[in-house]
């Protein structure tokens, strides 16, 4: 179960209001690569991993990510408080506005709706922790196209540090997957895949 | 990277071929990925690691310095 | 637009070192996570835990909880108190 910890993980203080800035960075809120689709992600993939390293990494990431969750929504937040409507207008977030007011709402750039569709959870430990490759290299690209369109330096710092985590991250779940390859390879997983879970046991 | 081109093979340098080389040194299989497993060295002091997103100064990559892992720097 | 913002240097010096003892912390367990038989490791971890702990008491004395499920509160509900994480301070 989770606890909550009362402060974010990394500092966010922006100065200066920028709702344009605020229309981008809420695709790492709500967007395909973001901190809910990946949190989301590897808390239901967990459930099926099948060694503890694995069960770990997925569960204490995903926790994780859920934090960075909060780290965007708290500059989005931050980047649009107190601008007025007119203003929100201008900047490209008139329609949003409309909807949402100043709120967070999960969404992409783009302004899709965030969908499970942007997971995956397989149950195929293999084919998981490689999605899970892949989520980390996205976001991380994805934070670089924010920095490369920030210039606050308020903005591009949390930035630069979510951008590093997915670094980490990266490399965690390739460990994972080294493991779990090892575990299963043990086992002969591949040679013949059961088709009920009783019958792996009985073998 | 000029490094790296101009370093020998070490499957050259035993006259085997790579996949040979990378079986009996490596225990490499075919259609299986690998990221190399990080042994941990020294730290970052608290509040640097906090400021560069790690502790772990062999996984600090930084956006912009590291050619290596960023297209358009 | 600029944003106005409570100065309390004192108390955002003390919770940025605990954001960063809690850091090293959560970097370590994820290293660990794979790693789950480096003894050094673990200690260096514990360590860091007691120096987390440590930081955190101080600063809940002065300041507040930062957890609602330990510890104890005044009158009023000291849990609800201003700041929260995400707005300016």
């Amino acid at each position: 179960m989770w606890f909550y910890d009362k402060k974010l993980e990394y500092p966010v203080k922006i100065k200066n209001c920028n709702p344009k800035m605020a229309k981008y960075i809420i695709t790492q809120y709500g967007g395909p690569d973001g901190e809910l689709a990946a949190s989301l992600r590897y808390l239901s993939q967990r459930f099926s991993m099948p060694t503890n390293e694995a069960k770990a990494i997925l569960n204490d990431i995903g926790t994780e990510e859920l934090a960075h969750l909060e780290i965007v929504g708290s500059m989005v937040h931050q980047l649009t408080k107190g601008v007025p409507a007119h203003v929100l207008e201008k900047e490209g977030l008139g329609a949003y506005y409309s909807d949402h007011d100043h709120a967070v709402y999960p969404m992409s750039a783009a302004g899709n709706p965030f969908t499970a569709a942007y997971i995956q959870s397989k149950g195929d430990p293999i084919a998981d922790l490689h999605e899970d490759l892949a989520a980390e290299q996205k976001a991380r690209a994805t934070y670089e196209n924010l920095i490369n369109l920030a210039d606050d330096p308020d903005v591009i710092d949390p930035l630069r540090f979510l951008r590093e985590r997915e670094v980490v991250h990266f490399q965690r779940f390739g460990e994972a997957l080294r493991i779990v390859q090892e575990k299963l390879s043990q086992k002969k997983f591949y040679i013949q895949k059961p088709k009920r879970e009783d019958e792996a046991e009985k073998k | 990277m000029e490094y790296y081109a101009n370093r020998p093979n070490p499957s050259q340098m035993m006259q085997m071929p790579q996949q040979m080389y990378d079986q009996f040194m490596h225990n490499l299989k075919l259609a299986t990925a690998y990221v190399p497993f990080q042994y941990i060295a020294c730290l970052y002091p608290p509040m640097e690691g906090l400021k560069k997103g790690t502790i772990f100064p062999e996984l600090d990559r930084p956006y912009g310095k590291d050619p290596e892992y960023t297209v358009d720097a | 637009m600029k944003g106005g913002f409570i100065m309390n240097e004192k108390r955002d010096k003390l919770l940025k070192e605990l954001m960063a003892a809690d850091f090293t912390v959560i970097e370590l367990n994820l290293y660990l996570d794979t790693h789950p038989y480096e003894q050094n490791v673990i200690a260096l971890r514990n360590n860091m835990v007691q120096r987390a702990k440590m930081l955190r008491e101080q600063f809940e004395r002065e300041y507040g909880p930062l957890t609602s499920q330990f510890g104890y509160s005044g009158c009023p509900w000291q849990w609800i108190e201003s700041p929260w994480p995400w707005e300016r301070q």
